[in-house]
């Protein structure tokens, strides 16, 4: 399952935008005429993808946030489904 | 069951119809019919507030609609404003009006998505369908929206007039690089109920149009997203009204009224508040039009026990009071709503209707299963099935021919009792032509005949050729199926002085079937003749020959 470079850069798909709502207390993602309201770790791994760091850095940076290790399949795993569903693209 | 006291969610959705104007006259449009009636449109100071207590409130997703909101020339302003208020904005215009400067304009103000309206991808259609001449200008609009990199929502309304041309619709849709794309069937409020008969497709047609969207999105992928809604007239289950009203949808009508739904205003016995007069806030939680039909205490039977409330929320309010004259009834779309008929019998009466205005002279139903929800083994279904099939012959005075398949185990010699359903549809038709293929081992294929009111044609075979699909008769058919001569008295008597000086019954049989090449029946049929005439003599269980 796991394709993913660890030095891709992965980025909030085209035409969508995340967002912190204070109302839903939870990150959301906005596309046309739609809405994803995400979980806490995928709003925490999501608002991290700005198309400049990599898949390790936000993996690392997400470790030290939470002071833990091993997130590396997780991040991977969320960041492949999040693709596939145009939640994410890659940039290179 | 829900509490319509507790403190409601946020309204998610906020729908501005900034305008009820528009330059565009459709015969599927949503507007109240008497919207001259309505009063003066919310100032841009007024819409910028609604947008502040709306956003306060916790709505996140923005549309922006009429009519056309193109006719107002502020809707950049509230379109920046809405941005900065952390709006995710939908513009949901006919694209005209919008031209390349406005374009840059809403782009700069922070617009995130534009939904284009079509009509039909055939420009005859379109003109014929809003009386002006747009298509062209739409495709333009189409490129450019895609020039300043927004994503695009193709919309496009069908019903029975442009339905048949989903393939081209969604050939256009691919041409103008749309992101998703809706086939939404036309909801009957408004305008569109009053015409409802004129504007529903037929079953056929439906399920037509939904083979087309299926085949396209298996050759094109995923790159553009397509969605088809069905028409609810033709489900057994009303769909789910944005979770029920009052729970994430909060529409604004030009004039400042706040409706849970674009539709609303219809309800009877409800008021609802102006913008013009009360908050944002007041309004979505304490007001009565947007409590009322909150959670479930509302609920009438069927609904109030059913276990599917809490998915389908007892379907649409609008749609109940239209039809069943009570908002709080079951949606009658529910087969559970003892006003189901009445859906059923609309749908019966649009199909009857499409067959007379399309002057048709032949109708063909391929396949019949395809023409309706019926089980096929329940006879009282059938038989209703076959009164409707005579209702359109005899409203659309055209022939109707019906492809439907047989049963399972079929005998060698039946053709109309042979169908699928059979005793109620044997009794409608003239004449049968059956299609059977006389053993598999043989590529022929042979077609049998029968007429009610003229002498049946003698079967024929038929040969498919595998290249160019096409059937031709081979002329012959195979020995058994010469046609069969009667069994005469020589028959029994040498079959039985063929045997020994005497035999069984089944052995008689079997030796008369083989001579005169007949049927079971037939040679039990000639025996009793026999038997009667003295030809031959049964005694005890055997036969023999008269000494
Ligand atoms: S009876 Fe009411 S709640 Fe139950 S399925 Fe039908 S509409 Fe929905
Ligand atoms: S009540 Fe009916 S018309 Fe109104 S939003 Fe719900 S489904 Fe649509």
């Amino acid at each position: 399952m796991n394709t993913i470079a660890a030095t891709a850069k992965p980025a909030i798909g085209r035409g969508m935008r995340l967002q912190w709502e204070p109302a839903q207390k939870a990150h959301v993602l906005l596309y046309p005429e739609g809405m994803i309201k995400l979980n806490g770790s995928a709003g925490e791994i999501m608002k991290r993808c700005d198309g400049v760091r990599t898949l390790s850095e936000i993996t690392a940076d997400l470790e030290r946030s939470f002071a833990t290790t091993g997130l590396g399949d997780d991040v991977a795993a969320f960041v492949a489904m999040a693709l596939q569903k145009k939640w994410l693209e890659m940039r290179s | 069951m829900s509490d319509a006291h507790a403190r409601p969610g946020p309204p998610l959705w906020l729908l501005c119809e900034l305008t009820y104007r528009c330059p565009l006259h459709c015969v599927f449009c949503y507007n109240p019919v008497d919207f001259s009636r309505t009063g003066a449109e919310l100032t841009t100071a007024e819409w910028l507030r609604v947008l502040t207590e709306a956003r306060a409130l916790g709505a996140v997703q923005l549309g922006l609609s009429g009519g056309e909101p193109l006719v107002r020339d502020d809707v950049e302003t509230i379109v920046a404003a809405a941005h900065d208020l952390g709006f995710y904005i939908n513009l949901i215009t006919s694209g005209v009006g919008l031209n390349e400067e406005r374009l840059q304009a809403l782009k700069r103000a922070g617009l995130d998505n534009i939904q284009l309206s079509f009509q039909d991808s055939t420009r005859q259609m379109n003109d014929f369908l809003s009386s002006t001449r747009t298509f062209e200008l739409k495709s333009k609009v189409a490129a450019l929206i895609k020039k300043y990199e927004y994503p695009m929502v193709l919309n496009v309304v069908l019903h029975r007039l442009n339905i048949d041309h989903v393939e081209e619709i969604l050939a256009m849709a691919k041409t103008m690089e749309a992101d998703y794309v809706e086939l939404a069937n036309t909801q009957y409020y408004g305008w569109a109920f009053k015409n409802r008969e004129q504007l529903l497709p037929s079953r056929a047609q439906l399920a037509r149009a939904e083979a087309v969207t299926q085949r396209f999105r298996a050759e094109n992928g995923e790159r553009m997203r397509i969605f088809f809604v069905v028409p609810d007239y033709f489900e057994r289950r009303p769909k789910a009204c944005m979770n029920g009203l009052g729970s994430i949808f909060l529409t604004i009508t030009p004039d400042g009224t706040a409706l849970p739904c674009h539709a609303a205003r219809m309800l009877p016995g409800l008021s609802f508040p102006n913008v013009k007069k009360a908050s944002v806030e007041h309004i979505w939680v304490e007001s009565s039009g947007f409590k009322h039909f909150r959670g479930d205490a509302w609920m009438k039977e069927p609904c109030r026990s059913c276990p599917e409330k809490a998915k389908d929320f007892g379907g649409c309010r609008c749609q109940a009071y239209l039809l069943t004259g009570d908002a709080a009834n079951a949606d009658p779309v529910c087969d559970l709503s003892p006003h189901h008929h009445l859906v059923t019998e609309t749908v019966a009466r649009a199909e009857r209707a499409a067959a007379q205005s399309a002057a048709a002279e032949v109708i063909i139903l391929d396949p019949l299963y395809s023409t309706h929800d019926q089980d096929e083994n329940d006879t009282r279904a059938m038989a209703a099935l076959c009164q409707s099939l005579l209702r359109l012959r005899d409203a659309s005075r055209a022939a109707l021919i019906v492809v439907h398949h047989v049963r399972k185990s079929i005998t060698r010699y039946e053709i109309g009792s042979a169908f699928r359903g059979s005793s109620a549809l044997h009794a409608v038709g003239d004449s049968y032509m059956l299609l059977t293929r006389p053993s598999p081992q043989l590529s022929t294929v042979e077609l049998r005949f029968q007429f009610r009111y003229a002498a049946a044609q003698p079967p024929r075979l038929l040969q498919l050729d595998p290249q160019t699909l096409w059937f031709s008769s081979t002329g012959q058919l195979p020995a058994a199926e010469t046609p069969r001569r009667k069994v005469e008295k020589a028959d029994v008597t040498q079959a039985l002085a063929g045997l020994g000086p005497q035999a069984r019954y089944s052995q008689l049989r079997e030796q008369i079937m083989d001579r005169a090449e007949c049927s079971k029946r037939t040679a039990q049929m000639a025996i009793s003749v026999a038997c009667q005439q003295g030809w031959i003599v049964q005694d005890n269980g055997q036969y023999h020959l008269p000494l």
